[in-house]
């Protein structure tokens, strides 16, 4: 009898106790954190940024960046449907007649997130030529600032890249290449996404672009002596491709 | 007979056979990476990772390389001289059939034919043809700011728009990194500094996340491809800081104890002196170059034999000099440095006599960082690599026929 009378005196007590151990826990984590902050008592008087703290934050970032976001890819934008219309405008063009030639010239691909910024971080073009697989990189630039040079690479049978040589129209980098409109077109940064897209003529391209969108692209090439050219357009909701 | 044919195939074969792999491989992965590993890694980097790591004798001399080729090295020669995994992820996109993300590592069987010392060097060389600054990212992760995460074996890296990259051989107790790194174009003596590098040059677009620029430290194997969040070690700490603050804020953290007057002086001169013997090199490179080709050069060539940024970066270095003097002077500390640091203080801000770090720009030309500094403040010194000898040193503001005539970029 007596024990039960006690009861609520034993819940207050357990409660009081809890609640002051949990108040020293955090005064001494507290105390922790604010000789970690300074490692040398002798510090010359240094602002840090008020959120500058410690203990790590970590969760997942709001933009994931570059190298991270190939593991979220977005879901492609464009149909298979408007993929017909670009896959027959390659094959009207004789694409794959020009390809398997040698060289292809992809004169300009833009993209733009919905603020109207072009970003391009870096191009990898992948296609096939000969049976054998081949993947260009071509990194941007900005306003003339320093470029890295476009690498090409084979793709051998361990499935890895081999650097090659570029082809020597591809080397003059004051021509109207790809190379050169990629790489004087776009600024470099920002957050982006990747992706791949299937063409026909054994070619895929893989994208890299800002935002998760791609509003719009221009894929120009010349095709047995004739220039042919494709442009998409995202707009109000209905996404129109125009083959030239 | 049946017994036989048993063990053939259960003990002779495997055995075979896994001796035919483990020959495979570049090396032989005898351990995995853990924080003893990570902290053994850390101290062969700070007595071992030197400027003249391509001059010694071994696998790697004479290997020309440039600034992420360098910061990979690093990694690379440590894993492989104490047979850990070295793993980095196709910096080309490659994917496998399920679409994940394929890996280059030290078990690629390309070079089986060769000595162990032989694959070491042909992996090396093949990675340097693949590797760039824009692969580091994916290869490493931010890391927190306090000496125990920035320190010796760890990076630094610019935003993409400068691509470049630092090794960290150690960090001072004044809080300081020694910095090793490579430049354009490649060649086998590295290069060292002692300093913060500026901010305007690390981060031009801003100090963010997204330009993975900051001090960074490799990924263990298993944490390739992972989002680098989820990678143990990861921080947003270094974006937290304030960019007109950044280098002493990192200071402050990084140090045990003060910086005195005299070693802010010492490190400042170090710096110019570092930076001004460097510039001899890329800029004869520079004209040799353009002694052979005589025409103008393209993009490419340009990017790598200009010195646009160097020259920002070692004006800048002057003008920290030229502050410390000023600070010193209003405070009246001046007296009260010892007379050899002293001397050359003056030498190099106001041309007294003496001999501090004369520089021989070519097999007849001397000129004192006193004259070099006195061309920065005239405005004088070019980093178009199609100038002459005099205009690049800013003995002259004379344009050469090429400099007239030809691009920039």
């Amino acid at each position: 009898m007596s024990k039960k009378r006690n009861q609520p005196f034993f819940y207050i007590a357990v409660i009081v106790v809890i609640g002051l151990a949990g108040i020293l826990f955090l005064k001494k984590e507290s105390a922790t954190a604010d000789s970690a902050t300074t490692t040398s008592p002798q510090a010359p008087d240094i602002i840090l940024s008020p959120t500058f703290t410690e203990t790590t934050p970590q969760p997942p970032p709001q933009n994931p960046s570059a190298a991270e976001a190939v593991q979220n890819k977005p879901a492609p934008i464009f149909s298979a449907a408007d993929w017909d219309v670009v896959m027959k405008c390659v094959e009207a063009s004789d694409f794959k007649k020009y390809f398997s030639n040698g060289f292809l010239e992809l004169n300009q691909w833009i993209n733009s997130d919905s603020r109207g910024q072009k970003t391009v971080d870096e191009v990898l073009i992948h296609y096939v030529n000969g049976g054998v697989p081949y993947r260009l990189r071509v990194s941007p630039s900005q306003r003339g600032e320093a470029k890295e040079p476009p690498r090409l690479f084979k793709v051998d049978t361990d499935g890895l890249p081999t650097p090659i040589d570029l082809p020597t129209q591809w080397k003059n980098m004051s021509d109207n290449s790809i190379l050169s409109m990629i790489r004087q077109t776009y600024p470099v940064g920002r957050t982006i996404e990747s992706g791949r897209w299937n063409i026909p003529g054994e070619m895929t391209m893989d994208y890299t672009l800002e935002n998760q969108q791609i509003t719009q692209f221009q894929m120009q090439w010349m095709a047995a002596g004739k220039a042919a050219a494709i442009a998409c357009d995202q707009a109000a909701q209905k996404i129109k491709c125009q083959c030239n | 007979m049946g017994f036989r044919v048993f063990f053939f195939f259960a003990i002779v074969f495997p055995s075979v056979f896994s001796f035919t792999n483990s020959q495979a491989a570049v090396w032989t992965n005898r351990y995995q990476w853990d924080a003893n590993w990570e902290s053994r890694y850390q101290q062969w980097v700070n007595e071992a990772w030197d400027a003249d790591f391509y001059l010694r004798r071994g696998p790697y001399k004479n290997l020309r390389v440039d600034c992420a080729d360098a910061v990979y090295t690093m990694r690379y020669a440590f894993a492989a001289e104490n047979g850990l995994p070295f793993v980095i992820k196709d910096p080309t996109g490659g994917k496998d059939a399920s679409g994940a993300p394929m890996v280059i590592s030290n078990s690629i069987t390309r070079w089986d034919n060769q000595s162990d010392e032989d694959k070491k060097r042909s992996f090396l060389n093949y990675l340097f043809g693949v590797i760039s600054t824009r692969s580091l990212p994916a290869d490493s992760y931010p890391v927190a700011v306090n000496r125990k995460a920035i320190t010796s074996g760890t990076f630094l890296l610019t935003d993409a728009a400068s691509h470049h990259s630092w090794t960290v051989k150690y960090i001072s107790d004044t809080g300081i990194p020694f910095l090793i790194f490579s430049s354009r174009p490649a060649k086998s003596q590295l290069f060292t500094r002692f300093e913060y590098p500026t901010t305007a040059f690390t981060f031009p677009h801003g100090l963010t996340e997204q330009s993975h620029a900051g001090f960074r430290a490799f990924r263990q194997p298993q944490d390739i491809g992972k989002a680098v969040w989820e990678v143990p070690g990861y921080s947003q700490q270094q974006y937290q800081i304030r960019l007109n603050v950044w280098a002493q804020t990192l200071q402050s953290a990084l140090s045990i104890r003060d910086e005195a007057a005299e070693e802010v002086i010492e490190r400042q001169l170090f710096a110019i002196c570092q930076g001004a013997q460097d510039r001899i090199i890329y800029v004869n490179d520079a004209l040799n170059y353009i002694g052979k080709v005589q025409r103008c050069l393209n993009a490419v060539e340009y990017d790598d034999l200009s010195s646009p940024s160097r020259d920002r970066r070692l004006l800048g270095s002057i003008e920290d000099l030229q502050k410390t003097y000023n600070e010193l002077s209003q405070q009246g500390y001046l007296d009260k440095i010892s007379a050899p640091v002293k001397a050359k203080f003056l030498q190099v801000l106001f041309g007294s006599a003496g001999n501090y770090c004369a520089l021989q720009i070519s097999a007849n030309k001397t000129m004192s960082l006193f004259e070099l500094v006195d061309g920065f403040d005239k405005g004088w010194v070019s980093s178009n690599p199609h100038d002459s000898l005099e205009a690049r040193w800013g003995m002259t503001n004379q344009k050469s026929e090429l400099a007239k005539k030809c691009a920039t970029y």
